[in-house]
């Protein structure tokens, strides 16, 4: 029989920390209940019941102090042949049997209190779409998760390999080069040139001043033409705070971010309060995400993010994953190109491409700016206030009818699919050109779907449902031909 | 392309109307409840125009829908590919090579058995589809067939390239 090791004592901190937190809601809860309703907030109790009452609080925290003990002592992990078996639970009592050769991607994180109690958590992934959780998910010392680590790696493909323990380990070592590495400056461009920030940034201006002129209107003391210098005050303090926030967050969560690949996988870790370390197989990575949002196209560079099974999932199902799935959030072309060979992908040129040709105008643009008029002007047709100025107004909703038109043109002329011998491009966006890359055969179903307008005109939308967790990617307003001829190159 | 069961039409309306009897009969209770009941007359209208919609739009799902389902459903088997065609208003044609099917399941619920038809899930490693309305009889027969042809790929040297 192996040695059974336990998780790290220190987690107990948490515990205790969770306990106390658990029993002053507790105190709160039961103060609440006991207070008469309506009235202020006075209890009237004798001693004896205060002191029954501090009892059982006492007693409910020593009672989650000794169960969390017991959780914390049965929650161990051991080497089992050609298996890692983790054990947990006291009342529910779970053994999650992993074999040593399915272990998908392996990553290690530290929270903000893990840096202060030395901790680390590794989380071992087995990549199958049925569960959003981790297989295995252990707290551990930081030195010895990192050992843990390489043993999971080196096991793989050494049987004879021992499970160290957690007592007695030589300490290991992460990510060597600090060659791929993302300066500080990179991370506060990363964080002002992404899209969402700027699609944020737009909202906000645009609430401001739709907002702001409305409410100055209908109040009877105050003019537009008099307050409007404030509304522009105020949109660009709104915008500069919120630069600096993104900053400030893009710089602490990808603190040093670097990268590794070897001959077999790909590592990379990022992080200043709390750390995070992933490590994949190459042979697993599914998909590329070619990603240039719209201040990327100006300025030359790609975001390349990686589709594995088990790395930046939406949730584990105890807490959010928000791990980047990007091994280069940003970079130059000549990056790009080189790591994407390092990994195996465009290895062949795109020889042959599809895109929309029938009805695509009117599916692009005429039906999208339809919409987009008829919301932004019905409104005048059902409402009507009189003597309010809507100059505004209306200048914001030509410059968004403008924005979609725009979109709608691009959206239009980078929609297309392109494949060669082993992989299938897929192309779309309008500000920020999308490229997946898929290799052929881990794309699962291809579909051509019909609505009724698509049915009038003959065509139909493609459907591509590739090896991911939601790994769906829609192309639209394709004929017969065109889907016939993706088909094919997919089936062969 | 192989046709569904001929009983599939009435399986759907069955099953459809026993999933929106619950709005059919909000609709009618509605309708039926004096004006006074409620504290405004508005509520009531409101109530009738939305459950009405709703209603319509069930029916036209229901009762109307169905009579296309057996010219338009139906599925494939080829060597390298199954072919899943579906849906009336919103057409779906879908390709699922063999060699990407991880496992296949017969499934027949309390309906189904009303009708004789059972349906086949497919499993892939990042997605499942659906055949409903198969004939009992003929599961076991297409299932045996998408097994051995799944085999013969899972013992050739291509499987051993493509394992990840």
């Amino acid at each position: 029989m192996n040695s059974k090791f336990h998780i790290a004592k220190r987690k107990y901190v948490y515990d205790i920390f969770a306990s106390i937190f658990r029993t002053i809601f507790l105190i709160f809860f039961a103060l609440a209940v006991l207070s008469p309703e309506g009235e202020e907030f006075t209890i009237e109790i004798s001693i004896t019941e205060f002191y029954l009452l501090i009892a059982a609080f006492v007693v409910a925290f020593v009672a989650q102090l000794i169960i969390y003990w017991l959780i914390l002592r049965k929650h161990v992990f051991y080497d089992q042949e050609k298996s890692f078996v983790v054990e947990k639970g006291l009342f529910l009592k779970r053994k999650a049997n992993i074999p040593y050769k399915n272990i998908h991607t392996i990553s290690l994180k530290r929270r903000f209190f893990d840096l202060i109690l030395g901790l680390s958590i590794i989380e071992i992934d087995t990549g199958t779409t049925a569960s959003f959780k981790s297989e295995g998910r252990l707290v551990l010392d930081k030195d010895y998760a990192i050992v843990l680590k390489n043993y999971f790696e080196t096991k793989k493909v050494d049987d004879s390999k021992v499970l160290p323990s957690p007592k007695d380990f030589v300490v290991g070592t992460s990510i060597k080069s600090d060659q791929n590495h993302l300066r500080w400056y990179q991370l506060l461009a990363l964080a002002v040139m992404k899209q969402p920030f700027l699609q944020a940034m737009l909202i906000m201006v645009i609430l401001i001043l739709a907002a702001g002129s409305f409410v100055i209107q209908i109040s009877e003391d105050a003019s537009l033409d008099q307050n409007l210098i404030h509304l522009v005050y105020l949109c660009l303090s709104g915008i500069v705070v919120s630069t600096m926030t993104t900053m400030l967050y893009h710089l602490f969560k990808y603190f040093k971010y670097r990268y590794q690949i070897d001959q077999e996988n790909v590592t990379y870790s990022y992080g200043l309060f709390k750390k995070v370390e992933l490590k994949t197989p190459i042979r697993r990575i599914n998909a590329v995400h070619l990603n240039q949002p719209l201040l990327f196209r100006i300025f030359g560079y790609y975001q390349l993010n990686l589709s594995v099974l088990g790395v930046g999932e939406l949730s584990d199902g105890e807490q959010f994953k928000v791990e980047s799935k990007a091994i280069l959030p940003i970079a130059k072309l000549h990056q790009v190109k080189e790591v994407l060979e390092q990994i195996g992908f465009m290895t062949n040129a795109f020889d042959q491409e599809v895109a929309p040709n029938q009805f695509k105008h009117l599916n692009f643009v005429i039906f999208p700016m339809f919409f987009c008029i008829v919301l932004n002007f019905l409104p005048y047709f059902i409402f009507t206030i009189e003597n309010f100025d809507f100059t505004i107004i209306i200048i914001i909703q030509v410059f968004v009818v403008l924005l979609v038109l725009i979109g709608s043109i691009l959206s239009l002329k980078q929609h297309k699919i392109a494949f060669s011998s082993h992989e299938i491009l897929f192309q779309r966006g309008s500000f920020t050109l999308m490229q997946t890359i898929i290799k052929k055969q881990r794309i699962q179903i291809i579909s051509y779907k019909q609505g009724p307008i698509l049915l009038i005109e003959n065509i139909g939308n493609i459907a591509i449902s590739y090896k991911d967790i939601l790994g769906l990617i829609v192309m639209k307003s394709f004929n017969n031909d065109s889907f016939n001829i993706i088909k094919q190159s997919f089936l062969d | 392309m192989k046709k569904l069961d001929k009983r599939i039409n009435l399986y759907y309306y069955f099953a459809r109307t026993i999933a929106s009897l619950l709005f059919y009969i909000s609709f009618i209770v509605v309708l039926i409840i004096p004006q006074d009941f409620f504290d405004h007359p508005i509520i009531k209208m409101g109530l009738l125009l939305s459950l009405g919609f709703l209603v319509i739009i069930l029916i036209l799902f229901n009762f109307i829908l169905p009579r296309y389902i057996y010219l338009l459903h139906g599925y494939e088997l080829q060597e390298e590919y199954l072919m899943i065609k579906k849906g009336v208003l919103f057409r779906r044609e879908d390709y699922i090579p063999i060699k990407r099917i991880q496992h296949i399941e017969g499934f027949q619920g309390p309906i189904q058995m009303l009708f004789k038809i059972k349906s086949l899930i497919i499993y892939t490693a990042g997605s499942t589809d659906m055949i409903i309305g198969i004939p009992s009889d003929d599961i076991e027969p297409l299932i045996h067939e998408i097994r051995s042809k799944l085999q013969v790929y899972l013992d050739s040297e291509e499987a051993k390239k493509d394992e990840f």
